[in-house]
């Protein structure tokens, strides 16, 4: 069925279920990390590891919604920004690649969020993990690229340059503070996070720039 | 830019995913393009117009003039 023949529901029923389990799965999942790394570090992890690790944390939790989506498209129709179903078994392999990679990246940065001195993971453990699973991640990203069409690639490069643009002002920013001596430099560990958000934020916001942020009827 | 990829697709009596299909692109695609949310590169718009028979003006209408 194509969208010309769906009678499109109201926006605020079409935002619902996503949003509403989009805020629930983030919650939980941010609650979960925080509780955990206090009791595992014994106290409070710090700033730069614990934003670190909910960057992570939203890679992850946005790979396995995509995930469950595309293996299950009658019910990840409900909450992915997808026309119907369909279009989810059409594109299960990217999606599955895609997903797969979210997941990697998810887990490397919460891997490095917990590695190091002072923290549960050990600095070897936490560098070797994190580098396969980078590894992985790319690997699956190239495969993914080939059942992608020109759609997908135009929005993909558009993003890419987004977060480039957003890097240059967030993290370009910080460090003419920092070199100035007006605030503390950005912590490695930061810089990861920085390429992440900046990278998601762009995706969506490239999405949302074409119009295509609520595409389905729901 | 405005087009008449629907008009053309539904005279043809194609769905959205017919016409992808014959493309070799996304149903996602087809629906962006035909609601003005992309602009297909030259070689999609070249076999858009090959396989509806029309010259690509025809299927993309653009409303510059060039200055006298």
């Amino acid at each position: 069925m194509t969208t010309d023949t769906i009678k499109k529901k109201p926006m605020w029923r079409r935002l619902l279920l996503p949003v509403s389990a989009g805020a629930l799965a983030g919650f939980v999942a941010a609650f979960s990390f925080l509780s955990l790394t206090d009791l595992a570090a014994g106290s409070a992890l710090g700033q730069s590891r614990e934003i670190g690790g909910l960057a992570g944390l939203l890679y992850a939790v946005t790979g396995i919604a995509v995930l469950l989506g595309s293996l299950n498209p009658a019910v990840g129709a409900k909450f992915l920004n997808v026309e119907d179903a369909d279009e989810l078994r059409e594109q299960r392999r990217m999606l599955g690649y895609s997903s797969v990679a979210l997941i990697l990246l998810g887990g490397a940065m919460l891997l490095l969020a917990l590695g190091g001195e002072g923290a549960p993971v050990s600095a070897p453990i936490a560098a070797v993990g994190a580098i396969a699973m980078v590894a992985t991640a790319v690997v699956l990203s190239i495969l993914m690229n080939r059942h992608t069409d020109e759609l997908q690639r135009a929005l993909s490069k558009d993003a890419t340059a987004t977060a480039f643009y957003l890097m240059l002002v967030i993290g370009g920013g910080w460090a003419i503070f920092a070199h100035l001596g007006m605030t503390a430099g950005p912590a490695p560990l930061d810089w990861l996070t920085m390429f992440a958000a900046t990278l998601l934020v762009a995706a969506f916001w490239q999405t949302a720039r074409r119009g295509m942020m609520l595409r389905g009827p729901n | 830019m405005k087009n008449r990829v629907k008009h053309y697709r539904e005279d043809a009596g194609w769905s959205q995913g017919e016409l992808a299909r014959r493309l070799g692109v996304s149903r996602q695609t087809i629906n962006a393009v035909e609601t003005d949310k992309y602009d297909p590169s030259l070689p999609l718009a070249l076999r858009m117009a090959k396989l509806f028979a029309v010259a690509v003006p025809d299927l993309f209408i653009d409303d510059w003039e060039p200055q006298q």
